[in-house]
């Protein structure tokens, strides 16, 4: 069985939930845990951080606070909530001794997975719900332009980026360079649109 | 002993008194056996070695509407540098520079569980006031001090500073005063020089510093009406760049002694070096001081120097022997003190004499590197007893 455990970074999954990367987060998880593969998530949660439980017997879930408080914009609140990220999921992998691969939602989480995967040398899959081109339309900004920059660099890291439709495809691929074969198509609103991501992790078997 | 020095700055690239420092300490410590490395943000990403210390930067050209912004990005490209790094070096101490490198500091510590010490330069309450500044640099100059396993810190002040401010323990801070190359201020230069700055029957009193509220530019200027009023031929020079220079510019105009002062902005230190030596005196009304390098540059320079009693600059000057204390953020006591300088000859030149005998005695790098390499060894000592050694035998 290929893989046999997935790390899921997220920040944000049931109960919390802000947008439909939760639902997504959790339909992914009860999928592959019921294929048998062990998913450890890693999520942000403010009210309930260090926390840990297990929804089944292959589905257990980390949360983590933000270490630094005052923070005040989400580039800021990204870049140091990855520290506790980093952190927890280093103690993880530690005490497992490692997963088969990383899955990260879009770029709030990037600089945790980026540098667990320089350290671990684990591959990576991102999903882009949205990208920041596509969210600003045509506007300039450092902040956009910050943010702009962690997704392309989880693109050149990812081995496989996972969207929702076509149009997203061609977004990612225009804004990112990123060559066709590298984006692959999972829509939540068909049935059984898991098995797209698990056999889009097959990747790594070749 | 490998250790890996973490600041964001370092030369070439410099910005405040972090690079001049570290370059000072990292010298002397590769001199004394021990291997050095800096991971720095600089023009490109590169590996290049200075005087036997390997310095490794990265590419810092990171968008942001904001410093802090700046400063995160920073950390998380730095962190990626450690983590390449340590791909194929392994330290065995981690060394940190203030706030600036708390964040890569702490991953850096518990990704391969070596000991962390901090050198604080200075706080963000220290710089702002008590309760003031911005929160999240306050949280991360506490969060420096409570992760890292000892701390130097440059004066008897910002061990006092940092235990009233974060209730660090007292054994857990060493004072290790920085050292001064003093040779370096006294050159041969062109006479003219001085023609730039003032006619010739002009007395020098001079300010270096940046041009922020902190380093009391301002309380100089109340002062010079008190000075002119019994010495017409003091020319006052002002050398340094900031936000308040054409504040103070506007409040000499007003004061109606703005002919008599000269701002320079930025001076290169070559110019900067003999215009010290040019000085009559030099004047350091600062309102918060972690150290006060200048003090010691211009008791190298051989001029007298005029210092508020506050922070470091209480721990470097005694009064009457190395120099003239005044009271803090008071400009007649300032004025007073640079009348008494300018008043007698005699006691400059002992200020002088005993300015220099001070640099040569507390403030070789020599001697405080050898502190430092003890505070390496102290530390690395109770981590070879500690539950990190074995834990860091496990680590992935």
């Amino acid at each position: 069985m290929f893989p046999e455990r997935v790390l899921l970074l997220t920040w944000e999954y049931p109960p919390r939930s802000i947008s439909p990367i939760s639902h997504y987060c959790k339909q992914l998880a009860d999928y592959l845990s019921s294929k048998g593969i062990d998913v450890i998530v890693l999520t942000y949660d403010d009210q309930k951080p260090n926390k840990f439980y297990l929804e089944n017997d292959n589905l257990f879930v980390f949360t983590v606070g933000n270490p630094v408080h005052g923070v005040y914009n989400p580039l800021t609140w990204s870049l140091t909530m990855a520290y506790e990220m980093e952190k927890k999921a280093l103690d993880v992998i530690r005490e497992i001794g490692g997963v088969d691969l990383m899955h990260t939602q879009d770029w709030l989480t990037i600089p945790a997975a980026l540098l667990l995967k320089e350290y671990t040398e684990t591959p990576l899959f991102i999903t882009f719900h949205s990208i920041e081109p596509v969210r600003v339309g045509g506007a300039c900004d450092p902040y956009i332009e910050a943010v702009k920059r962690l997704e392309y660099e989880g693109c050149k890291e990812a081995e496989k980026i996972f969207v929702n439709n076509l149009w997203m495809k061609y977004q990612v691929m225009y804004h990112y360079s990123v060559p066709e074969r590298k984006v692959e198509i999972a829509i939540p609103q068909r049935k059984l649109w898991m098995k797209d991501v698990l056999k889009g992790y097959e990747v790594l078997k070749r | 002993m490998k250790v890996l020095h973490l600041a964001w700055e370092f030369p070439p690239w410099k910005v405040g008194g972090i690079a001049p420092y570290l370059s000072g300490l990292s010298k002397t410590l590769v001199k004394k056996g021990v291997e050095v490395h800096v991971v720095c943000p600089g023009p490109e990403t590169k590996d290049s070695e200075m005087d036997g210390v390997k310095v490794h930067y990265f590419k810092a050209d990171f968008p942001s509407n904001d410093f802090i912004s700046w400063v995160l990005q920073m950390n998380f490209f730095m962190k990626r540098r450690i983590t390449e790094l340590w791909k194929s070096e392994k330290f065995d101490l981690i060394h940190a520079h203030d706030w600036l490198s708390t964040l890569p500091a702490i991953y850096a510590k518990h990704t391969y569980r070596v000991p962390l010490i901090a050198t604080v330069h200075d706080t963000e309450q220290g710089r702002w006031g008590k309760g003031q500044g911005i929160p999240m640099i306050n949280e991360l100059d506490w969060k420096l001090t409570y992760e890292a396993w000892k701390i130097s810190v440059l004066s008897d002040f910002m061990k006092w500073h940092l235990q009233d401010l974060f209730n660090v323990p007292e054994d857990k801070i060493w004072v290790i005063p920085p050292g001064i190359e003093a040779d370096g201020y006294r050159f041969e230069f062109d006479p003219n020089l001085r023609n730039n700055f003032a006619a010739p029957w002009e007395r020098i009193v001079l300010f270096v510093g940046r041009m922020f509220h902190q380093k009391g530019c301002d309380i100089l200027v109340g002062a010079a009406p008190f000075i002119l009023k019994e010495f017409p031929d003091v020319k006052f020079v002002c050398v340094g760049e900031g936000y308040a220079r054409m504040q103070y510019t506007d409040l000499a105009n007003w004061m109606g002694v703005g002919q008599k002062f000269y701002f320079t902005g930025f001076l290169d230190e070559f110019t900067k070096r003999a215009l010290m030596q040019l000085a009559d005196v030099i004047a350091i009304p600062s309102r918060h001081e972690p150290f006060g390098i200048v003090a010691l540059e211009g008791m190298c320079a051989g001029t007298p120097v005029v210092v508020a009693d506050e922070g470091g600059l209480s721990n470097i000057v005694q009064h009457e022997y190395n120099g003239i204390k005044v009271w803090k953020e008071h400009s007649e006591s300032l004025a007073w003190g640079i009348k008494k300088v300018l008043r007698d000859p005699e006691l400059a030149r002992r200020l002088v004499e005993s300015g220099f005998k001070t640099v040569r005695e507390r403030y070789d790098w020599d001697k405080n590197t050898n502190l430092m390499i003890k505070l390496y060894e102290e530390v690395l000592g109770e981590y070879e007893k500690s539950d990190w050694a074995k834990a860091k035998a496990t680590s992935p």
